[in-house]
């Protein structure tokens, strides 16, 4: 049953990042692409640092959300062709393409493959943030997102989108940096569990991502445009509890997976 | 009394301003350059800073400033360049120069805190901790863009710009203090080290060559540009301001880490003597 579900769901879904719903905060982002640097090899350190003048990974890991006109080309204003009922320039697609590219890097030229760095360190962060699944539903409409407005613990009305981007993690870990959030989730894994979550392509950690993380839709259902506060949902501090595994795994897992492609692109 | 005491508090609010870089950006220059201090240089400044490291003390100067003792220090914040890029004196300035020229002494407080610390044997406790943490600071002031005093650009550091939703406009001088990179990067102060703490060797000492005032006019070439980066009053949209701030933090961050570097060589020349000794000239 569970097999069927996930199946459904997997066909059903379609995940992807957009122009306007910027992603994981800066600083989920730093810590992803900490967890992944932890996890290079030195071949593959050396070799993209070679890439990108000596720097870490992390200085680049919102570069998409700061250079917003270059990286154009990987952010789409529409999800969905009405005529041709297909997502088109999905974030999947883009990303699938530019692990494909960074599989043969030396071939690339110097631009390209820095901006395809760049792409993958952002993205594949993105791919693992629960309000950047979008569901499509099965008239093909894009009703299951997180873009309408919940009530955050502070009893302000904001989008539920921005609590997953930014607000729960803010909440939660507002006294780490990038190297202190990566040390307390990357700490004594067990090799088991690394191979684990690494194992499958960017096509399955996406209906893993989405079967995880559909639940978040239960306890806040889409609200009417205009919608009194008080009929809102609440997001407590049970709420903050409950969800914040839920937020600090995708985290962990994003920065294993990304090392995990980079290792294999680069440390040939 | 209370009319003297008014005159005071008129005097210090309308002082011109001797900001430098935040205190966050400060500690992070320091951090740096105690990642990079021999063991030697490190065992003799921590000794002499109470066992303290340099990042402890990294914006100790402006901590005390307002105090009598230490009025001395409000002026060793900023260099004064002609047109050309040629170091001004403070001191010999004209009395009709600009009071931001006049004051701009930075070059002669750090020169006399390296003096001092070169024959330290006379200083007391007291004088070889502050010495060490006027270095400390002015050392991070000399790679802030907003501290060098250009003087046909004097009204450039008065502008301003303005953000869509922003009730008050914000000081483009204040921007390079802070902003530049924090707007771009949430680090924190070990993330800083992690970050910029990661040169060649050939390249730290290829940044470290040469004198202080070598650095001063090495960096003034650098920081002139960022006049021409604004015009005046302008006004951004958030998308506009984010491109902008591309053209800036790049730079503004790497000076973070060539200060620290900097900083350490000062240092360690101070107070390693298998060390290279810096000279200001």
């Amino acid at each position: 049953m569970k097999k069927t579900r996930f199946t459904i769901l997997a066909t059903l879904l379609t995940l992807m990042v957009g122009t306007n719903a910027w992603g994981w905060g800066r600083d989920v982002h730093a810590t992803i692409t900490y967890i992944a640097e932890r996890h290079l090899t030195p071949q593959a350190k050396a070799n993209i640092e070679a890439c990108i003048d000596g720097r870490s990974i992390v200085y680049y890991a919102s570069w998409m959300d700061n250079h917003q006109e270059e990286s154009k080309m990987w952010r789409h204003s529409s999800y969905y062709d009405k005529d041709t009922h297909k997502p088109v320039g999905t974030a999947y697609t883009e990303l699938s393409t530019t692990i494909e590219k960074l599989g043969d890097y030396k071939s690339l030229s110097e631009t390209e493959c820095r901006h395809r760095l760049y792409h993958l360190l952002h993205a594949l962060g993105d791919f693992h943030c629960p309000g950047h699944t979008y569901f499509q539903n099965a008239d093909r409409s894009f009703k299951r997102n997180t873009h309408y407005n919940v009530v955050w613990i502070d009893n302000k009305e904001t989008s539920y989108h921005t609590v997953w981007d930014i607000l729960l993690i803010r909440y939660l870990r507002s006294a780490f940096g990038y190297m202190d959030f990566g040390h307390s989730l990357d700490c004594n894994i067990p090799q088991q569990y690394v191979e684990q979550v690494t194992a499958g392509t960017l096509y399955d950690w996406m209906c893993e991502t989405a079967n995880r993380c559909v639940h978040i839709y239960d306890k806040f259902p889409k609200r009417k445009k205009g919608t009194p506060k008080e009929e809102l949902g609440h997001f407590d501090l049970d709420l903050v509890q409950e969800y914040s595994r839920l937020a600090d795994e995708q985290i962990l897992k994003a920065g294993l997976r990304m090392a995990k492609v980079l290792n294999e692109s680069f440390g040939k | 009394m209370k009319k003297h005491i008014f005159t005071i508090f008129a005097l210090l609010a309308f002082a011109p301003s001797v900001s430098a870089w935040n205190g966050a950006l400060h500690t992070a220059i320091a951090s740096i350059a105690d990642a990079n201090l021999t063991p030697e240089a490190r065992t003799k400044i921590e000794a002499a800073l109470g066992d303290h490291s340099i990042a402890y003390y990294a914006h100790w100067m402006d901590d005390v400033q307002h105090k009598s003792e230490y009025q001395h220090v409000r002026d060793w914040h900023n260099v004064a360049l002609s047109p050309k890029g040629k170091i001004l004196s403070a001191k010999k300035a004209d009395k009709s120069a600009s009071d931001v020229v006049r004051r701009a002494d930075a070059l002669d407080g750090l020169a006399r805190a390296v003096a001092a610390l070169q024959n330290r044997n006379n200083l007391s406790a007291q004088e070889l901790a502050d010495n060490i943490r006027y270095v400390v600071y002015i050392v991070g002031d000399l790679h802030c863009p907003s501290h060098y005093v250009f003087t046909d650009l004097l009204e450039a550091r008065k502008m301003k710009y303005q953000i869509e939703k922003e009730k008050k406009p914000r000081s483009y001088m204040r921007f390079w203090e802070g902003e530049a990179v924090t707007a771009t990067f949430a680090w924190k102060n070990n993330e800083f080290v992690h970050q910029l703490n990661r040169l060649s060797p050939e390249r730290v000492a290829a940044l470290t060559d040469g004198s202080v005032m070598d650095w001063v006019v090495e960096n003034a070439k650098i920081y002139r540009p960022i006049y021409s980066y604004l015009e005046p009053d302008q006004h951004f949209k958030r998308k506009e301001y984010r491109a902008w701030l591309n053209k800036s933090y790049e730079m503004a961050t790497d000076q973070i880490g060539v200060a620290g570097y900097r900083l350490a060589a000062l240092l360690n020349g101070l107070f390693d003597e298998s060390m290279p000794k810096k000279s200001i000239k």
